[in-house]
């Protein structure tokens, strides 16, 4: 498998990926982007599950052609050829010229159908655009690009116009709401999942705010807690010293 | 035809549609070429690059072909393929993004190669910065895309120089050992010897090489001007004092052996009454030589250039020393044809995939045409230098140098590009068609086995030029080639039967 099986965040042992609405979207709309080989943009705040949704429902629509693309910030064009260099896996050692670099590039990519998840997206520069552009609009290859990033992602990529006809979908994730996390997070994990409905509203409300990724260090801490002291249900006198841990505060 | 243009496509929003319509139609065989430059800053070598690998150029061959490294020789490189392979459009994505001194560039190109340059600019206007460059040039500027696809939809092709011959049949993979006797008993010892299949894969190449021989001699200006119009009856002209029992016998054994009327010389000769031919012209009597041995040689070279199997050429040969009997050609070619050195017996067949091979992995045009001549002479050529630029036929059907030989249609762009290169390097008629990267001593044959290798080809044996008592093209089989008018023609001179040699 080309995707990493360490979606969650501190890879949190027990966790389990929750079908959330978002989530559901991403699938649904990610069916479609492979099918029109075609451009998704999956944007919003940091730690709202964009990359582990993108990258579990890959692992169930294409295990074998799907690769996670990291970058430092702001990365060249050379970045990307060596990275993409890297991860499909060519034998050849890098060309030195870039036209030759490029062919070799196509070359692999015609191949098979491949799917490429650009993480952090919004640190890409126009350049980095241009380049998947490039390999995009060849008609020999064979890909698909999502593009997911947090903060001001949206803006970074509907400022380019090369982005705007060619992106099949975008898709926003938000925050989830008292009611989702109510329903979602018993899910999530284990420990949650006998525990107090109020609690869970309380560490929402005072800590999670919503925030997969901070649910997922609350849970951390909640379960070394509940190893240390040799217990199995959670309680707010727990709660309290997680949160003197993580720098929350109880109201 | 209109006169090359300059169009500049505004793509103002940068839609899909222009870009995809501009690779769609991305066809060298069709005229239209389209060139993505890599990403990146890159200089105006790289657009040469961008512009040879568009071209089909080996990418790795592009950036480390001795000879057109540098700039300059790139893009004459790149100009001289374009006109080579009749391309008549060139679109430039992505223009917006290049400089002022590549923009220069492409204009020089443009001039350089007589095409049309559509430049997309996938912006709300044309760059600031290339306006003083475009003010130079008349040009014309389109935001609209049915435009743009009507300028990149395909010209008719105009026919090449002998487009309307027929093409040769398709020599199968395993090709039988074809007998080695004269012309008078080839065809009947394929009968006797080959099994019912082989005989007739043979006989398809024997009959093809017997309509070309009749179809070359037809059309030739020596033989008709050498010829009546009318293939000269027998009746009338058997000898007189034949009785009509044996003037019946002549005719009827002529018809029944060969199928055809006869004509004088024929029943002269199968009576052995060595009649003299009436003085006609310049042409007192037979046997008289054939005059043009280079167009001879062109013929039967051309005749085998894409023979994959030195069986199946002597199969040609033999059919067209047939076909020319049925003028009243006497042809003779080395007696031990098969191991002969020469087109279509020694080399590679110059087909369209060798050809393509050769045009992708050797981007140097010189370089590329010196293994095509190469293989299509079939014979050392280990004084390739001697090669003018005018040594090549005005659409390169031919090369003539010391003796002639065919370039078949696929090779052809190969010598037109090479020598359009060299022209645009300065080089005049009488200038050495191919010179290596270190002048014409770079052009060794150790160079061209290395470029055979490159692409999966092998040159044929090279002979060190010292150790080779003669000029190295006399050892080609076409070359040692002699015609004689012997006879009338059989038949008539003008158009040949598509039917003849068949067997019923």
């Amino acid at each position: 498998m080309s995707l990493p099986n360490d979606d969650h965040y501190l890879k949190l042992k027990g966790a389990c990926i929750v079908g959330t609405e978002a989530f559901e979207e991403t699938q649904d709309t990610l069916a479609d982007v492979l099918e029109v080989q075609a451009m998704m943009c999956v944007f919003g705040d940091a730690g709202l599950g964009k990359t582990l949704s993108v990258v579990s429902s890959l692992r169930n629509l294409a295990p074998e052609n799907s690769f996670r693309v990291q970058y430092r910030s702001r990365p060249t064009t050379l970045d990307i050829r060596n990275e993409l260099h890297a991860l499909l896996g060519i034998g050849a050692p890098p060309p030195r010229h870039p036209i030759h670099f490029d062919a070799l590039l196509k070359r692999a990519l015609s191949e098979t159908f491949r799917v490429f998840v650009c993480d952090e997206a919004q640190w890409l520069t126009r350049e980095a655009f241009e380049y998947w552009r490039f390999l995009w609009d060849d008609v020999r290859t064979e890909m698909a690009v999502v593009f997911v990033g947090g903060g001001n992602c949206y803006d970074v990529l509907n400022n380019e116009p090369m982005l705007s006809s060619r992106v099949y979908a975008w898709q926003e994730y938000r925050m989830l709401t008292s009611s989702q996390v109510l329903k979602a997070i018993p899910d999530f994990h284990p420990v949650w999942k006998e525990a107090d409905k109020d609690d869970i509203h309380w560490v929402d409300d005072n800590a999670a705010h919503g925030n997969f990724r901070r649910w997922a260090k609350i849970t951390r801490h909640v379960c070394q807690g509940l190893e240390r002291n040799g217990e199995t249900e959670v309680t707010r006198k727990l709660l309290q010293w997680v949160f003197s841990r993580i720098a929350g505060r109880a109201k | 035809m209109r006169p090359p243009r300059v169009i500049v496509v505004l793509d103002r929003h940068d839609d899909t549609a222009f870009t995809q319509c501009a690779l769609a139609a991305h066809r060298i065989g069709a005229g239209i070429m389209t060139i993505h430059p890599s990403p990146g800053r890159l200089g105006t070598a790289h657009l040469a690059r961008d512009l040879l690998v568009a071209l089909g150029k080996d990418a790795e061959q592009v950036t480390d072909a001795s000879g057109i490294k540098a700039e300059e020789p790139a893009w004459r490189a790149g100009a001289a393929w374009t006109i080579a392979y009749r391309i008549r459009t060139v679109a430039v994505l992505r223009a917006h993004l290049l400089r002022q001194e590549h923009w220069e560039r492409l204009l020089a190109f443009q001039y350089t190669a007589g095409v049309h340059l559509l430049l997309f600019c996938h912006s709300q206007d044309v760059p600031l910065e290339v306006n003083r460059t475009l003010a130079g040039a008349p040009h014309t500027i389109t935001d609209d895309l049915a435009h743009v696809i009507e300028l990149l939809r395909p010209a008719p092709s105009e026919p090449g120089p002998d487009e309307d011959e027929p093409a040769p049949p398709a020599v199968p993979a395993s090709f039988p050992i074809v007998p080695r006797t004269a012309v008078t008993r080839f065809r009947a010892d394929a009968w006797r010897r080959l099994s019912t299949g082989e005989y007739e894969a043979v006989d398809v190449q024997y009959r093809y090489g017997l309509q070309a021989g009749c179809a070359w001699l037809a059309r030739h200006p020596e033989y008709q001007d050498a010829t009546p119009d009318e293939p000269v009856l027998a009746p009338e002209l058997l000898p007189r004092y034949l009785s009509p029992r044996e003037s019946a016998q002549a005719h009827a054994y002529a018809s029944d052996t060969y199928g055809i009327t006869p004509s004088r010389s024929v029943i002269t000769a199968l009576l052995c009454v060595g009649r003299e031919r009436p003085a006609r012209g310049r042409y007192p009597r037979y046997p008289y030589a054939w005059r043009d041995e280079a167009g001879l040689q062109v013929f039967l070279s051309a005749l085998v250039a894409d023979c994959p199997s030195p069986e199946a050429s002597c199969a040609r040969v033999r059919g067209a020393q047939a076909g020319l009997l049925l003028h009243g050609m006497l042809l003779a070619v080395p007696r031990d044809l098969r191991t002969a050195k020469g087109p279509g017996l020694t080399g590679a067949a110059l087909t369209e995939p060798v050809c393509s091979r050769i045009g992708e992995h050797l981007p140097n045009p010189v370089t590329a045409a010196a293994l095509a001549i190469t293989l299509a002479a079939g014979v050392p050529l280990a004084d390739l230098g001697v090669l003018r630029i005018a040594s090549v036929g005005a659409h390169a059907e031919a090369v003539r140098a010391n003796g002639a030989f065919a370039i078949p249609p696929a090779a052809r762009p190969l010598l037109i590009a090479a020598r359009t290169f060299r022209r645009l390097n300065g080089a005049r008629e009488e200038g050495r068609l191919l010179v290596g990267p270190r002048g014409a001593e770079g052009l060794v044959p150790a160079t061209l086995e290395e470029d055979a290798r490159a692409c999966g080809l092998s040159v044929p044996e090279q002979t060190p030029y010292s150790e080779n008592p003669f000029p190295p093209p006399l050892a080609a089989w076409h070359l040692k080639a002699r015609c004689w008018f012997v006879a009338d023609p059989l038949h008539g001179p003008r158009q040949p039967d598509p039917d003849l040699g068949r067997v019923a």
